[in-house]
């Protein structure tokens, strides 16, 4: 569940986030010998998930139509928490670019170290650095702007 | 951490956290695995997932534009040469004929496999996704099929080799698409010579049917009076045989069919493929779990969980052509 919630929240739709999941586990099954060991299984779960979200969040880009990137309805229990303000938040990371979207799912959903972060992604420190600064900040603005 | 990160966090773990625990989502084959020549094209997607788009679903269609631009150009280019005056009609058949072997070798052949081609077949497979180091183009008059191991004998190719194609370079046919003129067999190659290629093969039918024999005689394997005939006249694949008997010896199995999607396969070759039937989600997963610890060539080369027409699911398994000869030595 874990994995589906982190391309769920990626991806904003719960199907597309389940086929990503399915994917991943299906590349870890046909890959099962070639991984060093067991303990690997999470990681390289994880890191299939995010390929993939990218990849759909990629064609999505391309064709321009798709699932829209918006927020489910909220369920009732959910508006009774007051949880607009969370919806908020929600739709402004969504509007941000696929890779600052992914870093602040993985530094705070994840709560992962921008070192490991870097390795997720494939990218140099400085640069998780920087795209999180960059995503903060763009949605501060665009918080600024809805409210 | 700013009150802004923090208001970021709670949205994001409130979010994930608003999902509720469902089920684990059904198993399907992924999406780019359904070829023209599954079983389950067409089946099972999760209800509720999204359709995709216009121009997504229209990517097939698109492809198959390409291969037939492709296949256009390259004829059009020859009868310019060649200055041929072959009737449109026939360019379309070849046109399909080549498609629809393209797709099958696409979907059914090992990737490690070296394939032989003409020039405009090989630019087929090529924008069907085959990687062009395992082409070997046959230039008119340059070279032979020897050193791949599938031959593609469209009309220029059995031109090409004339009846040394069937008696010397590739004796055995794993599938034919197209009739008559426009008539291209997926061949086997006999690397060592045809009459090696025989004797192998011989030997190979020969230990299929000891072993079939005895799987068929297994009171822990379950299978139709059909299945049971094939697996004693040696008509399956010894890696599909392999399997199945390391399988009934953790579990009960039991076989629906046995069978091979290569259509007009010559009668030597092996099935490659059989159907179980799925009693439970838990022996599923035990056999999925099997299949997936198997090492190569025993591996099988595609999963499937497929639903028959009528209603049962039965999990398929499947390995990639040719079939290895002497595994049973």
């Amino acid at each position: 569940m874990a994995l589906i919630r982190l391309a769920y929240l990626m991806l904003g739709d719960r199907p597309s986030a389940e086929d990503v999941v399915q994917e991943a586990f299906c590349g870890l099954y046909r890959r099962w010998d070639r991984l060093r060991d067991a303990a690997s299984a999470d990681s390289y779960l994880r890191s299939s998930v995010l390929n993939g979200s990218r990849s759909v969040l990629r064609h999505r880009s391309a064709r321009r139509t798709g699932v829209p990137d918006q927020p489910p309805a909220a369920s009732a229990e959910a508006v009774v928490v007051g949880s607009e303000e969370r919806q908020d938040v929600i739709r402004a990371v969504r509007r941000l670019p696929h890779r600052q979207r992914e870093v602040l799912v993985l530094r705070f959903y994840c709560d992962m170290p921008d070192e490991q972060i870097a390795r997720e992604m494939g990218i140099g420190e400085s640069t998780v650095r920087s795209a999180a600064y960059r995503a903060v900040e763009a949605l501060g603005r665009i918080l600024e702007e809805t409210s | 951490m700013t009150p802004l990160e923090d208001r970021i966090r709670q949205a994001l773990r409130g979010e994930a956290g608003d999902m509720p625990p469902g089920t684990a989502p059904p198993l399907r084959l992924p999406a780019r695995r359904r070829r023209f020549f599954s079983l389950a094209y067409g089946g099972g997607e999760r209800q509720g997932a999204p359709t995709g788009s216009r121009w997504g679903r229209l990517a097939p269609a698109a492809a198959a534009v390409v291969v037939v631009a492709v296949i256009a150009g390259s004829l059009a280019a020859s009868h310019i040469i060649h200055a041929s005056n072959q009737p449109q009609a026939v360019a379309a058949a070849d046109q399909a004929a080549a498609n629809e072997t393209a797709a099958w070798i696409e979907a059914q052949v090992s990737r490690s496999a070296s394939i032989s081609c003409d020039p405009v077949m090989c630019r087929v497979l090529a924008v069907h996704g085959i990687p062009a180091r395992e082409l070997n183009v046959l230039k008119s008059g340059a070279g032979n099929p020897l050193g791949s191991q599938i031959v593609v004998a469209t009309t220029a190719v059995r031109q090409e080799f004339g009846d040394r194609l069937s008696s010397v370079y590739a004796p055995g046919i794993l599938a034919t698409f197209g009739s008559g003129t426009t008539r291209i067999d997926i061949r086997i190659v006999a690397q060592d010579g045809p009459a090696a290629y025989r004797s192998a093969l011989r030997a190979d039918l020969r230990n299929r049917k000891k072993s079939g024999a005895g799987l068929a005689g297994s009171n822990r394997i379950g299978a139709s009076a059909a299945a049971r005939t094939q697996l004693r006249t040696g008509q399956v694949d010894a890696r599909v045989m392999i399997d199945l008997a390391l399988l009934a010896s953790l579990r009960p199995v039991s076989v629906v069919a046995f069978v091979d999607s290569g259509p007009g396969a010559g009668p030597g070759v092996p099935l490659r493929a059989m159907e179980l039937a799925v009693p439970s989600h838990a022996a599923l997963r035990q056999m999925l779990t099997f299949f997936g610890e198997q090492r190569p060539p025993y591996r099988r080369a595609r999963p499937g969980v497929i639903r028959l027409r009528d209603g049962h699911r039965v999990l398929r398994v499947e390995f990639a052509a040719p079939s290895p000869m002497g595994l049973f030595k």
